[in-house]
């Protein structure tokens, strides 16, 4: 269990998905207000960055076949990705977003393409 | 030695010079080389074909290219003849060096030529010369492979390489197997090139084991041209121990009026990619790419047959079948072009997977891409897991559970082996589902109860 600094609250546009990488964990950060949240940047279907894709309310849109993976619990609302992605535990310190990637909060398997 | 990524073209062309190979063959190295250098390694993010399977996370690139066996004794295990009445033609590779021929008379007496590659580019060098190479690059119509890095790195450096020309009029009855075999870890690079003369029938046979244990990247091309009126019936066997990363292309070229019959067998390796591919550039040409595949956990197998309708009233029908078990992937995907002059075409092109653990995932896209309206065409795919029927009706006759789930497997797979009718190879093809099926734990195997529970509350 450790945060890894990953850019500063600012640098976040809202509703921008960004991809940053931790200890080799590709992660996709999305801001809403001030909050930050982090999944796996690979979608479950196949090979490809989420933060490539869209981000619609609470969820964010491969944009390679449109599956929207919830940013809270990981699940996709659609086919073709059938398994949730990885979500990760966040904090903002002195305006600085921080992820711990050593762990899923929701207990997925990490995608494995 | 240099790994892969560090090949270039001058220390290349000066190995293949001091090999005693003749100056058109050192320049297409050469040629191929440069190719390779300019070009990068897969990425499933900009090539749709890799799309699927991860290059850098299946495929090693860092190795060397293995150029003979540390054992020069190593023992080569027996290959499909061994059940062949007769026996027929044996090749053997064996770590990247072409280790024996064993002729049959019939194949002497027929005027069939089997010989090293490196050997007929010499002593057969208007054919060699005229075919290595031109199916694997980029021609005007749709027919090239070399956009691959992969093939460009066969192109340049394959070691171990083989020729088989088996002249117009002969109809050849015995098999001509060429066994790869790994025994050394790295880089191997076979390559095969065979010609069917007009009128002419073959079977061909590319097999490939490992021992146990080696670590090795098996990046395989072969080159296979159909002539008019011939007959081909081949097959691909693979038994690799776990360790083994293998891309291989089977490119035939299928010319007018000829048949060709393929069966690609898959089972072992750590990743399997596999690339039957057949163009159809006479009319009149048929072909029916047969497939099976069977993973168990910690494979990764991506089966793309292509099959290309450039010229008129050809027909195809590509069958793949498949079952998993454990946590393994599959990926199958077919695809059928069809040129706009391709009139009169007929293809179809199938594939199944049988689910028999959780965990494993099937991927399907049976692709279609056409041009030219008047032509029958199909696809599909299905994916699921065994119908609880089937094994109910079995238990219901007294067979035990294990029993008569391996029943429905093999019989699910005997359907390709039947058409195959490959001598020596359907034997094989059976004890290795076998066994297989014996290593399964066949008490996690989930049946679909969907239909029989629809059944019984009738």
């Amino acid at each position: 269990m450790a945060f890894r600094s990953a850019l500063r609250l600012d640098e976040l546009v809202e509703a921008t998905p960004v991809r940053v990488e931790l200890a080799g964990v590709p992660v996709c950060l999305v801001r809403t207000g001030d909050r930050v949240r982090a999944v796996h940047d690979v979608c479950s279907h196949q090979r490809w960055s989420l933060a490539d894709g869209v981000v619609y309310g609470d969820g964010v849109e491969c944009s390679l076949h449109g599956s929207t993976f919830d940013l809270d619990t990981g699940a996709p609302s659609s086919l073709p990705a059938t398994d949730p992605i990885p979500t990760f535990a966040t904090r903002i310190v002195d305006g600085a977003v921080e992820v711990d990637v050593d762990e899923a909060t929701n207990g997925a398997p990490t995608p494995d393409h | 030695m240099t790994t892969l990524s560090l090949l270039d073209a001058d220390s290349l062309a000066s190995t293949s010079e001091a090999a005693g190979e003749p100056t058109w063959l050192v320049e297409r190295r050469r040629v191929a080389a440069r190719r390779f250098a300019g070009q990068a390694w897969p990425d499933s993010r900009v090539d749709e074909f890799w799309r699927s399977t991860p290059f850098d996370v299946r495929f090693d690139v860092e190795r060397s290219i293995t150029s003979g066996s540390r054992d020069a004794a190593a023992t080569v295990p027996a290959g499909a003849l061994a059940d062949v009445e007769g026996g027929g033609v044996q090749v053997t590779i064996v770590d990247g060096v072409l280790t024996g021929i064993t002729m049959h008379d019939a194949a002497v007496a027929a005027g069939v030529v089997v010989t090293d590659l490196a050997t007929a580019a010499v002593e057969h060098t208007a054919l060699v010369e005229a075919h290595l190479g031109r199916l694997t690059t980029s021609a005007e119509v749709g027919t090239g492979s070399d956009e691959d890095r992969t093939i460009s790195l066969s192109d340049a450096a394959w070691t171990g390489g083989v020729f088989i020309h088996v002249p117009a009029e002969v109809e050849l009855d015995v098999p001509i197997s060429v066994h790869v075999h790994v025994a050394s870890d790295g880089a191997h690079l076979p390559r095969v090139l065979a010609i069917v003369g007009r009128h002419a029938k073959a079977t061909l046979y590319l097999e490939h084991t490992s021992d146990e244990g080696v670590a090795a990247l098996v990046d395989e091309v072969a080159e296979i041209v159909v002539q008019d009126g011939a007959t081909l019936r081949l097959a691909t066997l693979q038994d690799w121990s776990a360790g083994i990363q293998h891309l291989g292309l089977q490119k035939v070229e299928v010319h007018r009026d000829a048949t060709v019959r393929s069966l690609a067998f898959t089972t072992g390796g750590t990743t399997v990619r596999l690339r039957p591919e057949f163009d159809l550039v006479g009319a009149g040409a048929e072909v029916r790419p047969l497939g099976i595949y069977m993973a168990s956990d910690g494979q990764w197998f991506d089966l793309q047959p292509y099959v290309r309708h450039i010229a008129p009233r050809a027909s195809s029908d590509v069958l793949f079948k498949g079952a998993l078990q454990g946590k393994s992937r599959t990926v199958f995907r077919g695809n059928v072009f069809v040129h706009r002059d391709a009139a009169g075409t007929s293809t179809d092109e199938n594939n199944r997977s049988l689910i028999l653990t959780e965990g494993a995932r099937a991927d399907a896209t049976p692709f279609l891409e056409i041009e030219c309206s008047d032509i029958t065409a199909g696809h599909g795919s299905a994916t699921g897991q065994i119908d609880a029927r089937h094994l109910y009706y079995l238990q219901a006759r007294g067979i035990d559970r294990e029993t008569a789930l391996r029943m429905i497997v093999v019989g699910y797979f005997t359907e390709i082996l039947e058409e195959a009718d490959l001598p020596g190879v359907t034997e094989r093809a059976i004890a290795l589902i076998e066994d297989r099926i014996a290593a399964a734990d066949l008490t996690a195997v989930q049946v679909n109860d969907l239909n029989l529970r629809e059944e019984v509350a009738v």
